[in-house]
């Protein structure tokens, strides 16, 4: 893949990794850093990219393995009165489910984002599990613990 | 909530951030690139202080204490070679073609691998700089032989006081430099694999 080709596929998954980025980074400055750390390791590895996945897909998991790291030691917030000003992209007190689900999210620990992430976007169980390298029932259970704390965060944690 | 419904509808854009081409640099800030990064000095550094070794061997007269500097020297060229091949085997980027627990895993593993084989090696050598370091420095400012040197009881428990004290120290000190190079990204790691596989 020449650098044309390169540059015209990231611009295709920009939302892609805006989607992620936004969900990882606390701050404009780190959101502008993760973004530019995914772009560097992407064209790094772009020699392993063998065409066998869509691009997108393969970006998809090489997003997520920098952002996983490199958010690993990271704060959890235990309530949205603790995330920034940058975190809230909507208002203080969320209108809709969508507002609420996003908060919630953001409040999740590093991997927990990944496994929900990829459980909303339409991974099956069996692909989120092969991506981190766990079972298929430990995957099950952990989603579903997630799950709960995404409901708990919803009800408790938001006000 | 229907999550999936809820997930749809999130608006991801605003406020995202342009992307600064020029500042896409070799800068980058993940635990792996860090610790690639602290192995690249540590070989730069064995190198440079490898070279020495071949120019004392030039300037010593004394055979016994060419020996010395040829054995610290073979260790120090051991370690640049397991060096260069931990350099050539991180890699800051995890394949996304693999899974992550099997590359974070592998990573942390070649990387305590090596430390350890650093610490080892350490050990065997440091007694053997130390003595062959206190008889050059002796035989310098005394202007006597190497065994002339050693046929004083005060200079062999000087020496031996020498070797107990200074290779614990030695030992300590490397252990330190690789916990500050290395410990907080290799726990990080290690800690992020844990919070993975856990079942907890």
């Amino acid at each position: 893949m020449n650098e044309q080709e390169f540059l015209h596929n990231i611009n295709n998954c920009r939302g892609i990794i805006n989607k992620l980025v936004s969900l990882y980074a606390t701050d404009y400055e780190e959101r502008r850093d993760y973004t530019q750390e995914i772009i560097y390791q992407t064209w790094k590895s772009i020699g392993s990219y063998k065409g066998n996945a869509k691009f997108s897909t393969w970006l998809y998991r090489l997003a997520l393995n920098t952002l996983i790291v490199l958010s690993r030691n990271k704060y959890v917030v235990s309530s949205v009165e603790n995330l920034t000003d940058y975190e809230k992209p909507y208002s203080t007190s969320p209108h809709n489910d969508a507002e609420v689900l996003y908060m919630a999210i953001k409040m999740l620990e590093s991997t927990e984002k990944a496994i929900i992430t990829m459980h909303l976007d339409g991974y099956a169980n069996d692909e989120i599990a092969d991506y981190l390298g766990i079972s298929t029932n430990n995957l099950t259970v952990k989603l579903h613990r997630v799950k709960e704390k995404i409901k708990k965060i919803c009800t408790n944690g938001l006000n | 909530m229907d999550l999936t419904d809820a997930w749809k509808n999130i608006n991801f854009e605003p406020s995202a951030p342009e992307t600064d081409w020029s500042k896409i640099s070799e800068n980058s800030k993940t635990p792996l690139s860090k610790m690639k990064k602290s192995v690249s000095y540590n070989l730069y550094w064995g190198i440079v202080i490898t070279l020495i070794y071949p120019v004392l061997l030039v300037y010593i007269d004394e055979w016994i204490i060419k020996i010395g500097v040829v054995l610290v020297l073979l260790a120090s060229v051991m370690l640049i070679r397991a060096t260069y091949k931990l350099y050539k085997q991180i890699n800051p980027v995890i394949n996304p073609g693999n899974n992550l627990i099997n590359e974070l895993n592998y990573q942390c593993t070649i990387i305590k691998r090596w430390i350890a084989l650093q610490q080892k090696i350490g050990l065997l050598t440091y007694p053997i700089s130390i003595t062959f370091g206190f008889l050059l420095g002796g035989i310098s400012s005394s202007n006597l032989t190497v065994f002339e040197f050693l046929n004083k009881p005060i200079v062999l428990i000087s020496l031996l006081g020498a070797i107990v004290i200074l290779t614990p120290l030695c030992y300590l000190l490397v252990r330190w430099m690789l916990n500050v190079s290395f410990k907080k990204e290799l726990l990080g790691l290690e800690n992020l694999i844990h919070s993975v596989t856990s079942e907890k």
